[in-house]
Parts: C-alpha cells; structure tokens; sequence
C-alpha cells in the first residue's frame, strides 16, 4: 500500500477560503491512485516538529485573515520555518495559499509600519499599498502550458484570487503561469503565482485542487516519485463532474 | 418630497405588474436623484431606530423586533425582505410615505448589511445596534472580518449620541469590541449564551426592545412564540410537495440547517435541492462550500429517496463538493436552470428541501409562488 503523509501548517488560524478543500481534493485523487493519505496537523502547539518535517510528503499551508496571520507569523518564522526551508531544499513538494505563498517570500511591506521579514527562500516581495487600493478581487484564469504540470487535461488553471498584496518575482524566478484572466501576481506582469523545485505559491483559491485535479495529481505524483514509488505509476482517470466543474469555471465572468 | 411621491406610484405600479414587490429599484432611484434622502429620512424615527447587522440571523431577528412593534399596533418602517443595502432601506421608507409625501413615521427597525453598516451610521446613528456575529462571508466583498469590523468601528467612534450596542461576546472577532472603542457614548450589552442561534436571534431582539424602553418580561413572553422570518425555514405546498426552503448563504447557517434536516426523523420521500448562485448577494466567491461539514453533507444526502437535486449559477462547484464529501456522482442531477430543477425534483411529491443561497432563495420563492415576495 502506497502511503503520503501531507503535513498541514497552522490548519485552524489559516483556513480563510475553504483551504481544507485542497486536503479533500488530495485525499479523493490519492485514493483513485491507490495511495493512502494521512494527514499531520502543524500549528504553534506542534513541538518536535523535526522529525514531522522529516515525514513529511506534501506540505500545505492556506490563508488566513490578517490577525490570525500576524499570530503565526512569528511561531512560522521561527520555529517552523527553518524546518521548512530545509524541507523545500531537499525538493519537497508544497502548496502555499495568497498570506502562506507571502510568507515565503523575502519581506511583506504593508501600507503602515515596518515591512514584516518572510522566510526568503527566494528572491520575490509582497507591498500592499493602502486599504483603499483596490483588492485583486475576482474569478482568475492561469495558462500553465509553459510549466512543467502536465496538461494532457487542461492548459489552465481556474480559481478565485482576493488579495491586497502585489507579489513581485525576482529576475530569475519563474511563475505558475500566465494570467488569462485576472490580476495575479501583481496585476501588471500577468503572471500568476511562482514555482520553485517543487513548492508552488499561489494566490489561487476557490479552493485550487478540486477544480484543478491536473494540479493535484501533479503534487501527488511528484511525492510518489521522490518518495521512491516507480512502479506502475499512472494518473488515474478524471471523473466527468471534475471536468465539467473546471470547464464552468472557464467559462465564468471575473 | 416630489421625488418620493413619485418613487411610490412607481413601486405600486411594480407591485401590481408582480415584478416583485420587493424590488430594491425605487429606493435606488430616489437615493440617485436625492443623495439626502437616507440621512433626512432615518432621523425622523423619533420613536426609536434600530439597525441589526452581522453575518447570520439579521432578517429573522428584524422580523422578530418589528413584528413586536406591529402587533401593539405601532407605526413600523422595517425592510422585512432582507433587502439591506441602501436601495432596499430607502425602498422601504419609500413605502412608508403617503401619496402627499406624508409619513408618520416611530419606528425604523432594519436590518443592515455588515459592509454598509458605517454607510448607515454615518448617515444616522441608531438607538440601538445589534451586532449579531460576523464571519467569513462574501470576503470577496468587503475583505476580511477585521476590515469590516475595523470600518464599523471608525464611525461609532463618532457617535455624538447615546447608542445601546448589543453584541454576542461568543463571537471571535466580536469580543474584542468594547476594548477597541474608547466614545462613551457607545453603551455596550452582552448576548447571553443560547443553545441554538434561532434563541440567539431571540434573545437579541428582546433586548433591542429593552433597549427602546420596552418591558423585558412582556416582550420576551411575545417573542418565543413567534416562528419563521422570510425564506428561513418557511414552507411551502407546491404541486404535491411540502416544499422548505432553509436559506444556506454561508459555512454557519448551512451546518446549522443541515443538522436540523439530519436531526428530523426520517421522512421516506425526502428530495434534497442544494442551490449555489455567485450573484452580488451570494457573494461572488464560492469557496466557502468547502467549509461547509462533509459529514452532515453526506447525511442528508443519504437521507434522499434516491436523488440528490443541484442547481444555480455554480451547480458544478456545489456537485464537486458532494462528491468530495463522499455522494455517488451517479445520484446527482446537476443543471444551472433552476425552474427545470425545481420542475423535476418537485414532480414526485413527497417533502423537498431547498438550501438556497441568497439571490437562489428569491428566485425559488419566485417559481413557488409565482412572484418573488408575497
């Protein structure tokens, strides 16, 4: 029996936007693989986290409204994040979500105060520029045909973006994909999210892998691989309501 | 006040042709021609104003306050149609003019909307407001629960008046209240802990009435014996079915009608219709299905006599969401028309439930009954 371990950070404080969704997204996928998905939970009461990380196959973090973000912030920086870091490093696989693909960046700058140190694993910032700036609010279509997620399915990915922060990427840096629709990123580049080794930060909700389920056996896929599981390894078949759900989503306004 | 007068006739004229008498649009054309309208209009409550806000509960408590008022034969101005942006608050007032322009007015009990709420304060301060709970609904719109929270408070803050705040200190971003504002002109009542939120609604709407001077022990007597506020848990009989409709617009209100169907003894010819629209009311965000509790969701989908009904602009979404819960992609009928569902779940008879979305809600009240509001 193949079996996944998803460590899932702070999944109480950062569940804004139906972010436990991507857990069942990936449970449902896994099972049609014949993989068994367990799920560890990570927030600030977590010691030990080492040897977590260590089990770890796919890490997930959402968002969350600002308070509750502002309370992680430090435990994340602090006592998670060097774990994370080394984690993503070694090339594990990761999905963070609008406030949680922030975090990673090197700072977030907000409108008042001191700009709030993130994790830096590479060369990318957020800047939020005021409360009466308007939000990226807003159905959002990303083409992801120049990435390496395979799309035999579908070349998109359809969500829900709601951000006041504007990410901006280093040179060097690649993004998940080309904004079809929507602001992304930062509403001027049309790019949309970024994907470095195998962690992917997005501002994608709605929540991302149901729709998405390319993306998600991606993510499961690439665990399995790296987890050693070669043999007779295949992306199961999408079920019609997958399809038909993320070709609706194609067709919707912004 | 030609502009209300003509605002009226307008409205009947609406009403007669059954467009929906609850249409928002006279309210919205008076607020254009004449931006004072709200600020002139709502101080005239001398009696007592009341504004009700928060996420969920506000049209069942208004109901509760207003039809309080009703009954000991007072002069009421309330928008019982849970229009609560300012085109449905002015509508109402509208309606509460004569064909001279004349009102006399007491009483103005209206629920408003959480976004709008500083727009209404800063048009009038109540007497009273009640700040049932706020959470994470339609963030597409008004952002997080902190920003709105952050804006309500900014304007009480200028409260020249005395304003009874009655809020549930349960609620997590409520709690915080008294300690974020410093006017002591805001004179802060806490809700009681209540077994169930239809209590809560309760609970609240007696202590606005205390609030304007009423006596607790005669209003609480009224109070518990009254039932359903519109499209809350009314039903209806439509060809051979009991129809009920239990509005679920958000995580809260869905688990907490969920759990009621769950909890009812089981019915042998039970149809459920889950309605998920993305219009401006709903919210254009449909994220938060996922938090709805996959656990109740598959109870009562187990509970159907055999299929599981979804409609509305984002039926494939809702029908995702079943399927990750756990239901069978074989028992779902899934169209974004909703009169072709609500014509092929309701042609076996038996008892239907509809968990409509806001906008969804009015519009199969329109198709049960002919027209959007009685």
């Amino acid at each position: 029996m193949k079996r996944i371990i998803i460590g899932h950070l702070y999944p109480d404080e950062l569940n804004l936007y139906g972010d436990r969704g991507n857990i069942e997204a990936l449970v449902y996928r896994g099972a049609k693989m014949g993989v068994v998905l367990d799920v560890i939970e990570i927030d600030s009461r977590t010691t030990g986290a080492s040897s977590l990380f260590a089990k770890a196959d796919i890490l997930f973090m959402g968002g969350g409204p600002d308070s509750l973000q502002k309370e992680i912030t430090e435990d994340f920086l602090r006592e998670k994040g060097p774990f994370v870091k080394e984690y993503f490093n070694k090339g594990g696989v990761g999905l963070f979500i609008c406030g949680a693909y922030q975090l990673l960046g090197k700072y977030y700058k907000p409108f008042f105060g001191d700009p709030i140190l993130g994790l830096g694993i590479a060369d990318f910032y957020t800047e939020h520029l005021g409360r009466d700036f308007p939000r990226c609010v807003g159905n959002i279509i990303v083409d992801i045909s120049t990435t390496k997620i395979p799309t035999g399915f579908s070349k998109f990915l359809v969500g829900f973006e709601n951000h006041g922060g504007r990410t901006f990427l280093g040179q060097d840096l690649t993004p998940l994909g080309k904004v079809v629709m929507g602001s992304g990123n930062n509403g001027k580049e049309k790019r949309e999210g970024i994907f470095l080794k195998n962690f992917i930060g997005t501002y994608l909700h709605g929540p991302i892998l149901p729709k998405n389920p390319h993306l998600t056996d991606f993510l499961l896929m690439t665990a399995l691989r790296k987890k050693g599981y070669t043999n007779r390894l295949k992306e199961p078949l999408y079920d019609r309501i997958e399809i038909l759900t993320h070709q609706a989503a194609l067709k919707l306004k912004r | 006040m030609l502009i209300t007068i003509i605002a009226k006739v307008l409205g009947n004229v609406s009403k007669l042709l059954r467009t929906g008498a609850g249409a928002t649009w006279p309210g919205h054309l008076i607020c254009k021609f004449y931006p004072q309208f709200l600020n002139k209009s709502l101080k005239k409550f001398n009696n007592g104003l009341v504004y009700i806000t928060g996420t969920n509960g506000k049209t069942t408590t208004t109901s509760f306050v207003a039809r309080f008022l009703t009954a000991r034969n007072l002069s009421v101005v309330t928008n019982s149609t849970g229009a609560n942006l300012s085109g449905g608050v002015a509508s109402s007032i509208v309606s509460g003019f004569d064909y001279l322009g004349r009102s006399s007015f007491c009483y103005g009990i209206f629920e408003i909307d959480e976004g709008a709420a500083p727009y209404f304060l800063k048009q009038c301060f109540p007497d009273v407001l009640v700040f049932l709970n706020l959470s994470r609904d339609q963030l597409d719109r008004y952002g997080e629960p902190d920003i709105t929270l952050e804006r309500i408070v900014e304007v009480l803050e200028q409260a020249s008046k005395k304003v009874v705040v009655i809020y549930n200190p349960l609620d997590e971003f409520l709690t915080k209240l008294p300690k974020i504002t410093k006017n002591p002109n805001i004179v802060y009542r806490v809700i009681p802990e209540e077994e169930t939120f239809i209590k809560v609604n309760k609970t609240a709407a007696v202590m606005a009435l205390e609030g304007l001077g009423f006596k607790g022990d005669l209003v609480r007597r009224f109070v518990e014996n009254l039932g359903h506020a519109f499209g809350r848990g009314e039903e209806i009989t439509f060809k051979n079915c009991q129809v009920s409709i239990l509005l679920a617009k958000n995580p809260a209100s869905f688990n907490a009608n969920l759990s009621l169907v769950v909890a009812e003894k089981p019915q042998k010819e039970f149809t459920p219709i889950f309605i998920l629209n993305d219009n401006i009311p709903d919210g254009r965000d449909v994220s938060w299905i996922y938090d709805i509790d996959s656990a109740l969701l598959q109870k009562v989908c187990k509970k159907a006599r055999d299929l599981v009904f979804i409609t509305g602009t984002r039926a494939w979404d809702f029908s995702l969401r079943l399927v990750l819960a756990g239901t069978s992609p074989d028992s779902l009928v899934v169209d974004t028309e909703i009169d072709t569902v609500l014509n092929k779940a309701t042609s076996k008879g038996g008892y239907v439930t509809v968990f409509p979305t806001y906008s969804a809600m009015l519009e199969t009240r329109k198709f049960l009954l002919g027209r959007k509001i009685p």
